[in-house]
């Protein structure tokens, strides 16, 4: 786990959490997010609030300092972490501990109780929504950067689309009646890209993402709906990178290929997944395309594994 | 081909294609790219510099004209303007391709010498250059209006130099 202090350290601490997000339960994923949080924050305590519950959703206690607390201490930091979280919630705004009322009375108990006078929440949004809250109770203060802000940011996202799988309910009638054990093995296999997918479209705040066929068939696609014929943009995707492909061929070009499209307004990344197949990355004005990139890349090696059993199980 | 593609055809003599590689060699030589191509939209080769590829001219230049063909629709679909610039990267090659005017596309082949930020540079550079040329081409085989070739090298390199140091 990368340490804290250095500027951008935090979107290695969601990418290392964000690689495993696919292989474990929701709530071991929580865990291990909420701990790498407190690692990487050197943290007292960390706790993930998600969702209207007042008790959080996860706490990293790595040091045992909630542990150590008698019971009545134990419920007053509860209620004013509870407190906290809800602000944060309710607007989506940063707070620290001194911005409730009898902040200052709040900070003196964190400081005897858990030796943390530093405390802030951060707002754990999607969609432009907060659906959640991160606290954290520092021994020192952190000199928290626009980087951290925009990790923090990822982190809800990634929650965000990693919840909304782990508790959707499937749709009556929405589904391929399964009456194979292969077929049931596609369709689980499909599940898991659209999850894949998900998770890359919230992270970087993409248009859209798909992953296509080399010859131009969709896989799946995640994203706006929009006006334009999906059949038509994705045959023209597959068609230029294949050109593309081979003419980088003839230049050297030997490993994972990728193309980027710039654009005034809108850009398009592509890269190959598995030789057989390409993702697609739509994305609006972006601070940080080289960021879009990498989390493509990212995501064309996990969707390797998937897309090899897509085509072991091929049912159609 | 219709008559509005015909009437925005321009015919290049040797003087303006012979400038049109002193620009390219130009470009070649700062950017540290291994090889340039100028392929107009149709697929047919304007000019080129660099390192011969194993691969036949017309192939490579049909590739060009097809990832950018390709790329433009999917820039109409998307509603959007067209793709400035886009960058095919592997082990071992890179490709970037760039719209030269509204009549021609840059294809700059760089491998791990130089890297995308320069080469990008210093194809603007050379793009402005070369959209000079398109606008006014030479009259005919003797036009003597045109700029001579060892003159016109001169005030590349001093062009060059004057924004890039």
């Amino acid at each position: 786990m990368s340490t804290g202090g250095e500027a951008g350290d935090v979107y290695r601490l969601v990418f290392e959490l964000t690689a495993r997000a696919t292989d474990v339960p929701y709530e071991s994923f929580l865990q291990e997010m909420v701990a790498g949080l407190a690692a990487h924050y050197h943290a007292e305590v960390c706790r993930i609030h998600i969702g209207s519950a007042s008790r959080p959703s996860a706490t990293a206690d790595p040091n045992q300092r909630l542990g150590a607390l008698n019971p009545h201490e134990q419920a007053r930091f509860d209620t004013l972490d509870a407190m906290l979280a809800d602000a944060v919630k309710s607007d989506g705004v940063l707070r620290t501990a001194l911005d409730l009322e009898g902040g200052e009375e709040i900070v003196n108990f964190l400081n005897v109780a858990l030796r943390t006078p530093e405390t802030f929440s951060f707002p754990l949004t999607a969609r432009g929504k907060a659906f959640g809250a991160v606290t954290l109770y520092l021994p020192q203060a952190y000199p928290f950067e626009q980087a951290d802000v925009r990790g923090l940011q990822a982190i809800g996202n990634v929650l965000y689309a990693a919840g909304n799988h782990a508790h959707a309910e499937p749709a009556r009638g929405d589904s391929i009646p399964v009456t194979s054990g292969k077929l049931r093995a596609y369709q689980g296999t499909l599940d898991r890209v659209g999850k894949v997918l998900d998770e890359l479209l919230f992270l970087t705040g993409a248009s859209s993402v798909m992953l296509l066929d080399v010859e131009g068939d969709f896989i799946a696609k995640r994203g706006e709906e929009s006006k334009l014929s999906t059949t038509s943009f994705a045959s023209v995707v597959a068609s230029g990178f294949a050109a593309a492909r081979r003419l980088a061929g003839i230049y050297g070009a030997h490993e994972a290929r990728q193309v980027l499209h710039e654009g005034e307004r809108e850009s398009v990344f592509v890269i190959e997944v598995a030789e057989r197949a390409i993702l697609c990355v739509v994305f609006r004005d972006h601070g940080a395309p080289g960021l879009i990139t990498r989390w493509a890349r990212s995501t064309a090696k996990r969707l390797v594994e998937h897309y090899k059993a897509l085509t072991e199980a091929r049912v159609l | 081909m219709s008559a509005a593609d015909k009437a925005k055809r321009t015919v290049f003599f040797a003087k303006d294609i012979h400038q049109m590689n002193l620009v390219l060699g130009k470009f070649l030589q700062k950017s540290r790219a291994d090889t340039v191509l100028l392929v107009d939209e149709a697929g047919h080769l304007m000019a080129r510099q660099g390192t011969q590829s194993p691969a036949s001219e017309d192939t490579i230049t049909a590739l060009v004209a097809g990832t950018y063909a390709a790329a433009r629709a999917m820039a109409q679909m998307l509603g959007t303007s067209e793709f400035s610039s886009f960058i095919q990267r592997g082990g071992g090659g890179n490709l970037l391709l760039l719209r030269c005017g509204d009549r021609a596309l840059l294809a700059v082949a760089f491998g791990d010498d130089t890297t995308v930020t320069l080469v990008r540079t210093y194809a603007l550079e050379a793009i402005r250059r070369l959209i000079e040329i398109f606008r006014s081409p030479a009259k005919g085989p003797g036009d003597d209006e045109q700029i001579e070739g060892a003159r016109f090298e001169k005030e590349i390199d001093e062009a060059l130099t004057d924004v890039f140091g």
